[in-house]
């Protein structure tokens, strides 16, 4: 695979489909020169899912919704990996009252920009048979490793499956926070309802607020431990993508209609 | 937007009728006098159908052609209309005649 085609491939799916082909024959033609442009092209597409081509406004609702759900994700995910290096939010600067903003923040935020089920028989049929399907490998892998820690833990301890479990369990909260956005996205009107953009765009900007918080608590907490480690230097750091990911899209949806 | 914007340019090249991405870009290089870059060229395309001023124009066959929208031909003549006002009160502040 040639430099320029790798560098289409790693555009968004949906921009791939719509675009793909006559990105590919232009940059060929424009060659090397075109590549920085390129990266730059791709990593704000990346941050902008609102902007990706869609079927309809239904689409585009839909993946701002699922933006929402992941920054909630990935912020628990980072919060806890820096919890883990020793940097939990309550330490710094002034106690638990931040962090309690923070998760209040969050939660109101995914309250605000969570899609709705609109469930009758078939709907609550497909939501579930879409949430196995998705949902059922990552959830037995994380049962596998919280059963074999606390069975066996003695045993564990001396083998190299002392790396395995929490491999797996980690591995498992990982994927399953990516497969539930992709139920997100996969499923629209009638079974998921997005909310309406002035919603989405007060549940967006509650994240963008919640997440800067996180990040910059983290962050401010990191680097004024005793031992400050890089892993939550990063981990705060990688909060302020979602922030300003959050923020963009708040931004984009003024000019985006999506209802 | 600026007179050199991408999506602008893509607006007004889009003006006399639907398109292909080549061929935007080929009427953009006739009008300024270069090309895009393509991530420029089709972040711009991006941007623009999602704001709704242009949409795929139907039955052109693989090339995708797109076509400016009610709204697109509006946002352009307005955002022409600004452009062609800030260039006449600096034109004027430069003591150039517009004539």
């Amino acid at each position: 695979m040639r430099p320029h085609q790798l560098l289409v491939r790693l555009y968004p799916g949906a921009f791939r489909e719509r675009w793909g082909e006559a990105l590919e024959a232009e940059t060929r033609a424009a060659g090397w020169r075109s590549w920085p442009g390129l990266i730059l092209t791709m990593a704000d597409l990346w941050l902008h899912p609102l902007l990706w081509p869609a079927d309809s406004r239904l689409q585009r609702g839909q993946r701002a919704a699922t933006l929402g759900v992941a920054a909630v994700l990935a912020s628990a995910g980072l919060g806890r990996l820096a919890a883990e290096q020793g940097v939990p939010l309550t330490v710094r600067p002034s106690g638990h009252w931040p962090a309690t903003a923070c998760l209040t923040l969050l939660m109101l935020g995914l309250a605000l920009v969570a899609p709705l089920p609109r469930l009758t028989g078939s709907t609550a049929l497909l939501l579930a048979e879409v949430v196995v399907r998705r949902l059922g490998g990552p959830a037995l892998l994380g049962a596998g490793a919280l059963a074999a820690a606390h069975l066996a833990p003695g045993s564990l301890a001396a083998t190299p499956w002392r790396y395995a479990v929490p491999t797996a369990w980690w591995g498992a909260i990982a994927i399953g926070a990516v497969q539930c956005c992709r139920v997100l996205a996969s499923l629209t009107a009638p079974v998921l309802l997005a909310p309406g953009s002035g919603r989405l765009r007060l549940g967006l900007g509650t994240l963008a607020a919640a997440t800067t918080l996180a990040g910059a608590l983290v962050l401010g907490s990191a680097t004024t431990h005793p031992h400050p480690g890089a892993l939550a230097i990063a981990a705060g750091a990688a909060l302020l993508i979602p922030a300003w990911t959050l923020a963009r899209t708040v931004r984009d949806l003024r000019s985006v209609p999506i209802d | 937007m600026q007179a050199n914007d991408a999506q602008t340019l893509v607006l007004c090249v889009l003006a006399d009728g639907p398109l292909h991405g080549y061929a935007i870009n080929s009427a953009i290089e006739e009008l300024v006098g270069e090309r895009l870059g393509p991530g420029s060229l089709y972040g711009a395309l991006t941007r623009l159908e999602a704001k709704e001023l242009i949409t795929p124009a139907e039955g052109q066959g693989r090339q995708r052609p797109v076509r400016l929208t009610p709204k697109g031909r509006q946002v352009l003549e307005q955002e022409l209309r600004a452009m062609a006002k800030v260039a006449r009160a600096g034109l004027k502040s430069l003591g150039v005649s517009t004539n």
